[in-house]
């Protein structure tokens, strides 16, 4: 599946508060655009207005998958998948039953639910309930959420949240292996090792 | 030049037919034999005109809040809101006139009328409105979740107009027929329009502010 | 595919609530209490059919007050919402909270009826079960209704508070309330020309079509409250 990205003129303004001032890009599949700019500057509300779940004050999101346009909200918000520090996950459930949960919501429970806590090294505590999991846990399983349905467009803010050296290891193979798969990934980051990944970088302040 | 011009045209207009109407309702218009108190039952020409301005500002209320879910334009809320406080003023002024009526013919100010308690719903209503915009920072956020319970509502309540009559059968409002054409004159002619129209001229006038608050904010 | 996931949503809303049981004790102890409360101001005296079914749905409502704002305030708080919203559609959500809501309000109701019914003394020599049943049912179900979307109108402001839940709701359940109180008295039994069916059969109708159009609008305008 081919993916083309087209944002122009992105502004995002809550009430007199101005946060995003006309952000342009342009981008396909196979690429890793690294999100920067100062704290405050709108990059999380940028990767929500492309998720779908924030709708810009002005300014046009293109999505296209295998040249077929997906530009409404629903398509998008269907067709990503997104990382970030206030997605949270049931409490009361177990990691497992989370995956399980979106994915039969979703009609796809033929997922393999152990591969994907497997691959953010959860394998062992899938069982237990999300409420007793450490942040760096809770940061995992939103990982393997977001990476579950081979989403084609993965918007990851702050991906790096909370994981340890191990994590983070983890989460750059599943962020290669997704780009080598052909997704584009849009990567919200302030640290400096992170924004490395990036194949360019679009400064949402400048 | 000439728009200053008109404006000032049009208030003039405006007070004088109220001055008028007013005049010819308390001066001319003869007492309603057959009620209790002959000379408060001209009280109706008030009542009724603003029953009426407050059901025209509620639909108006409604129709901006559709309109505002379908463009999503900020000042389609600001239009909705305003109208929907008009509608809250009016619905209180009938309220108020109600009750003085109520009080003088009926003797007492509140009689759990079917009518009464439509009208007071309603101004609950209202109240819920501007307390559940008041609590929502985000002005898109405010303008879309306040036009959804708008239109709920909207959506739930003419059903009163077929329920309270039948749980409150015995209204003691007449029937629009017993008004004889005086009196219809007195409401139709006299007070409805300039009423009516001071209620769309306060609407554009918090229009207006609404828009130099949002170019404000533009720079 | 729309009622998979609306089912999905609704066994997910159980399973939580059951691991827990936070709202379930709380609603359930809100309902205990008020009918303690209205036993003792009674003290055994015999009450009739209209003050027993003015009580009776005035005790539903504030219980339905309070034990059916949770579901969004909870997904709204927690964060849990974002994810909801990526992958389900939005009247798929409404309809399993509501499936919840109406659930959960259907036990209680079950449960306050013959327990107000009995602390209160009322007579029911005349009482048609079937008619009060379909009368507390369908009112139940569009009492549900009107509180999962006023809900999730509080779950978008500020203090996502009880308070504001009962302001937006209760002038919009009055014809619920009218035609609740007017069809449990008549399933009771007061009237001695007609029997208790036939003089409830008008209100459950009403009640019905209360229900159904309050469905319908939260249908029609629940996808604006929540996903802006």
């Amino acid at each position: 599946m081919t993916v083309a990205l087209e944002l122009s003129g992105i502004e995002k303004r809550f009430g007199a508060r101005r946060v995003l001032t006309g952000v342009s890009l342009s981008a396909r599949g196979g690429e890793i655009v690294a999100v920067t700019g100062p704290n405050g500057t709108g990059k999380s509300t940028l990767l929500k207005i492309v998720a779908g779940l924030l709708r810009p004050t002005r300014g046009e999101i293109g999505l296209a998958l295998s040249a077929r346009d997906f530009s409404s909200p629903e398509q998008r918000r269907k067709n990503v998948g997104y990382v970030a520090p206030d997605l949270a996950l049931y409490p009361e459930l177990s990691g497992r039953e989370n995956l399980a949960f979106f994915a039969q919501v979703r009609g796809e429970s033929g997922r393999d639910f152990g591969r994907a806590l497997e691959r953010v090294g959860l394998g062992g505590r899938e069982g237990d309930p999300v409420g007793v999991y450490s942040s760096g846990m809770k940061q995992r399983l939103r990982i393997a959420l977001a990476t579950l349905f081979d989403a084609p467009l993965l918007l990851l803010d702050e991906p790096g949240l909370a994981l340890d050296a191990e994590g983070v290891g983890l989460l750059e193979a599943l962020i290669r292996e997704r780009k080598e798969a052909g997704a584009l990934i849009l990567l919200a980051t302030n640290d400096a090792r992170e924004a490395l990944l990036g194949d360019r970088a679009v400064d949402v302040a400048a | 030049m000439s728009g200053t011009i008109k404006n000032l045209l049009g208030k003039l207009v405006l007070f004088l037919w109220m001055s008028a109407g007013l005049a010819y309702v308390f001066l001319k218009l003869p007492a309603a034999e057959g009620f209790q108190n002959p000379e408060l039952a001209r009280m109706v020409t008030l009542h009724l005109p603003c029953a009426y301005v407050a059901v025209i500002a509620a639909f108006i209320s409604g129709w901006h809040a559709i309109v505002y879910l379908r463009g999503r334009a900020i000042l389609s809320d600001s239009k909705s809101s305003s109208s929907a406080a008009l509608a809250a003023l009016f619905c209180l002024l009938t309220t108020v006139t109600g009750s003085f009526f109520a009080k003088v013919q009926w003797g007492e100010f509140w009689n759990w009328d079917p009518r009464q308690t439509s009208v007071f719903l309603l101004l609950l209503i209202y109240a819920a409105y501007f307390v559940l915009r008041a609590s929502i920072d985000d002005p898109e956020k405010r303008a879309s979740v306040s036009a959804v319970y708008m239109l709920f509502a909207v959506m739930m309540t003419p059903m009163l107009g077929y329920f309270i009559p039948k749980a409150m059968p015995q209204s003691l409002h007449p029937k629009m027929a017993s008004f004889d054409s005086a009196y219809r004159l007195g409401i139709y002619v006299c007070l409805l329009p300039p009423l009516l129209g001071t209620m769309l001229w306060l609407n554009s006038l918090s229009i207006r502010l609404e828009k130099l608050r949002l170019a404000q904010e533009e720079l | 595919m729309w009622l998979r996931e609306a089912r999905a949503i609704f066994e997910k809303e159980i399973r939580t609530e059951w691991r827990t049981r936070v709202a379930l004790s709380g609603v359930g102890l809100f309902l205990l209490g008020g009918l303690t409360l209205i036993g003792l101001a009674f003290q055994g005296r015999r009450v009739d059919s209209d003050g027993a079914a003015a009580l009776l749905w005035i005790l539903l409502l504030f219980t339905a007050a309070t034990g059916l704002g949770r579901g969004f305030v909870q997904e709204a708080e927690r964060g849990t919402a974002l994810a909801l919203r990526l992958h389900a559609r939005a009247t798929a959500v409404w309809a399993g909270k509501f499936a919840f809501n109406a659930a959960l309000l259907l036990a209680l109701t079950a449960l306050a009826t013959p327990l107000l019914l009995g602390a209160l003394s009322v007579d029911t020599g005349e009482t048609n079960f079937g008619a009060l049943a379909c009368v507390l049912g369908l009112g139940s179900i569009g009492v549900a209704a009107v509180f999962t979307t006023t809900s999730a109108l509080v779950a978008q402001s500020n203090g996502r508070s009880g308070a504001l839940l009962a302001a937006l709701s209760f002038p919009v359940l009055v014809p619920a309330l009218f035609m609740g109180v007017g069809g449990t008295k008549a399933a009771l039994g007061v009237s001695f020309t007609v029997s208790a069916w036939s003089a409830a059969s008008g209100y459950i109708t009403v009640l019905g079509s209360y229900g159904a159009i309050a469905v319908a609008a939260s249908l029609v305008l629940f996808d604006y409250v929540w996903n802006d």
